[in-house]
């Protein structure tokens, strides 16, 4: 078992080189000349060109990058920021921990209300509640985010003033954002939750609990959610990944300083190189999401963990 | 024969599905009695209404669709069709249990086989974790699972293993009654002895009696004491193995034997039942195997042949069986 974890550990490794070469060279290929627009407008060209050796612009593309990644494994620098000058790590570890705050926040909003309701309307199904839940779930799939952010400020901010609209000073600062990026999320994993239960509600197995005798809340929980889990699990991880994403647009509407927003101002002003430490941070989280979702699959099911035995039998 | 106890009483069991598309007459006034110890089968084709009946008796029909639209199922002293939800828990698993077809999908993959079968014996028995797990482990080997293997999964045996382990957990509190409902369709032919022979020395030391359905006559003829031959959610035919294998009255019977094919005949081709059974939304007036039967006259498609006995514990239902 550590082997197989150490040995998905190792494989983070490939999957960042790939992620960060793409991002990379996309960039270098986006219009614009960043060390035109960072030295401003009345630059000389001498000017241009320093900046440009500073921050090793004048060298080939790959040599850019190989640098870049020669310095982010050995010491763990992933540059200056080309308008402020400062160390991107620097920024990054100040507005990360809003962002992931905001995302967890906004995960245990899904889960809180997608999963119990998706239990609900799987075994209700067809009832006036299940169609209630799976219309309020279509609603929340299909409306676009940054215009529920815009409605949910005018209601609770303009209009009651209960919460405020921007910052993220509190707590309280958060609850806008999070019901936000959380309910397009909640409506995924109800409906992933009804259609796993509704899936495992049919099987066998649940008809030798009941030959049995067993009572109806011990099946459902001990011998439907248990089985229904792996599907569930799969998309709050993904849900995961995607609410990381989605904070570009949340952070923006509610002016949060957190590092996607971070991500979208450097993007509009082409400081390449934060873009590029953003990224990496996202994509390394997303990774280890993966990973930890992986391992809960191990944990739940006897038929993955075998198989990690039986390769490891292999391998050694 | 030793005079036996009654243990279950059918009488005049209907049971209908509500669906989009009418109403389906699934079982349609089925009587038939049990005895302690007696073991009965129950032979008819897909959708005649087998595995229906035995859902009945355990009260583990969906309703709907279904609904139990008349008749009485009587075990022991109680009325299964009466109870309430909770009764209903102490008397499955403790006094009728159930074997399904398929044994690989009956366990739940993510429990040690050994959980499951602790798990019946905790519902219905006082027992401690550790004195129920000790008599689950006796329980596993007297089906041949080897106790040590009490801590492994379901996908860690093979298809007869694992409808050994559902035949444990269904015997584990001492059932009077246990229903099989194809319990070897979906094993080979080797397994399926093994696990008949199975069946059948446990229902002899535990005293429990067995129905046992299939469409397998010769499964039938080596196991049971009686058969009740249904079609179409009727039974059509009803006596002692003797009765029905040497007597066969039913055309539709006759026709279950003709299309078993015999090793000392000569024959180039099996002699099917011709057509299909008919569609189970419509309520038929007359004889129900009418449109199929070879030796049909006016009267089978106006008026229902009762089921009449033909000899002693020997029922047709057919105007021209003789």
């Amino acid at each position: 078992m550590l082997k197989y974890v150490v040995k998905r550990i190792l494989w983070i490794l490939p999957v960042m080189i790939g992620a960060s070469f793409l991002v990379f060279a996309l960039l270098n290929a986006s219009p614009g000349d960043p060390a035109r627009i960072h030295t401003g407008s009345d630059a000389t060209e001498a000017d241009i060109e320093k900046f440009r050796q500073d921050h090793g612009l004048d060298k080939p593309f790959i040599v850019q990058y190989c640098d870049y990644i020669y310095k982010v494994f050995t010491k763990g620098d992933l540059g200056n920021s080309y308008r402020s000058n400062t160390p991107v790590a620097g920024r990054i570890a100040q507005t990360f921990p809003v962002t992931l705050k905001l995302t967890l926040f906004s995960m245990v909003i899904m889960l809180l209300t997608g999963i119990p309701l998706g239990i609900l309307s799987a075994l209700r199904q067809y009832s006036l509640l299940d169609g209630i839940v799976s219309f309020l779930g279509m609603i929340g799939v299909s409306m676009p985010n940054f215009w529920l952010a815009l409605q949910l400020i005018l209601i609770f901010s303009f209009h009651l003033g209960w919460l405020p609209a921007s910052g993220s000073q509190d707590m309280r600062y958060f609850i806008l954002p999070a019901v936000t990026a959380g309910i397009a999320g909640m409506a995924t994993i109800m409906r992933t939750t009804r259609s796993a239960i509704l899936e495992v509600y049919r099987q066998d197995y649940i008809k030798t609990a009941e030959a049995k005798g067993q009572k109806e809340s011990v099946i459902i929980w001990r011998h439907m959610l248990k089985n229904a889990s792996l599907p569930i699990i799969t998309v709050i991880s993904a849900s995961f990944c995607g609410s990381l994403a989605n904070s570009t647009v949340v952070e923006t509407v509610f002016s949060m300083p957190g590092m996607c927003k971070l991500l979208v101002d450097s993007i509009v002003s082409l400081d390449n190189i934060v873009v590029m430490g953003a990224i990496m941070v996202l994509a390394v989280t997303c990774c280890i999401v993966n990973l930890v979702t992986d391992l809960v699959f191990a944990a739940i099911d006897p038929r993955i963990k075998s198989q990690f035995k039986r390769r490891q039998v292999k391998g050694s | 024969m030793q005079e036996r106890e009654r243990l279950l009483e059918i009488e005049d069991l209907k049971v209908e599905y509500i669906t989009d598309s009418g109403v389906v007459h699934a079982v349609n006034g089925v009587s038939f009695g049990l005895d302690h110890g007696e073991i009965i089968g129950i032979v008819g084709e897909t959708g005649a209404g087998k595995t229906t009946i035995a859902l009945s008796i355990m009260r583990l029909l969906q309703t709907p669709p279904a609904r139990m639209a008349g008749g009485s199922i009587r075990l022991g002293g109680t009325d299964i069709l009466k109870e309430s939800k909770k009764n209903m828990r102490q008397i499955r698993g403790k006094k009728v249990s159930m074997i399904f077809q398929d044994p690989m999908t009956a366990l739940n993959p993510l429990e040690t086989v050994g959980a499951q079968v602790e798990e019946v014996i905790l519902i219905h028995e006082k027992l401690s974790r550790v004195d129920a797990r000790k008599k689950a482990v006796e329980i596993l080997e007297m089906v041949g699972i080897k106790g040590e293997r009490f801590q492994d999964y379901p996908s860690q045996f093979s298809g007869g293993m694992k409808q050994r382990i559902v035949i444990a957990i269904a015997l584990a509190c001492r059932p009077e009654l246990l229903i099989a409902d194809e319990p070897t369709t979906a094993l080979d032919v080797t397994i399926q002895n093994q696990v008949l022979a199975l069946i059948r020395n446990l229902k002899n030391e535990l005293n429990t009696s067995v129905i046992l359905i299939t469409h397998d006559l010769g499964i039938v003829a080596e196991m049971c004491e009686k058969v009740a031959v249904i079609y179409a959610g009727e039974i059509v035919e009803f006596g002692e193995i003797a009765q029905i294998y040497d007597h066969t009255l039913h055309p539709y019977t006759r026709g279950l034997f003709g299309s078993i094919p015999n090793i000392n005949a000569t024959a180039d081709r099996l002699q099917p039942i011709p057509g299909s059974m008919h569609d189970p939304r419509i309520e038929k007036k007359g004889c129900v195997f009418a449109d199929r039967c070879a030796i049909r006259q006016e009267c089978c498609e106006k008026e229902k042949p009762e089921l009449s006995a033909a000899g002693e514990g020997h029922y047709v239902r057919c105007f021209f069986a003789s």
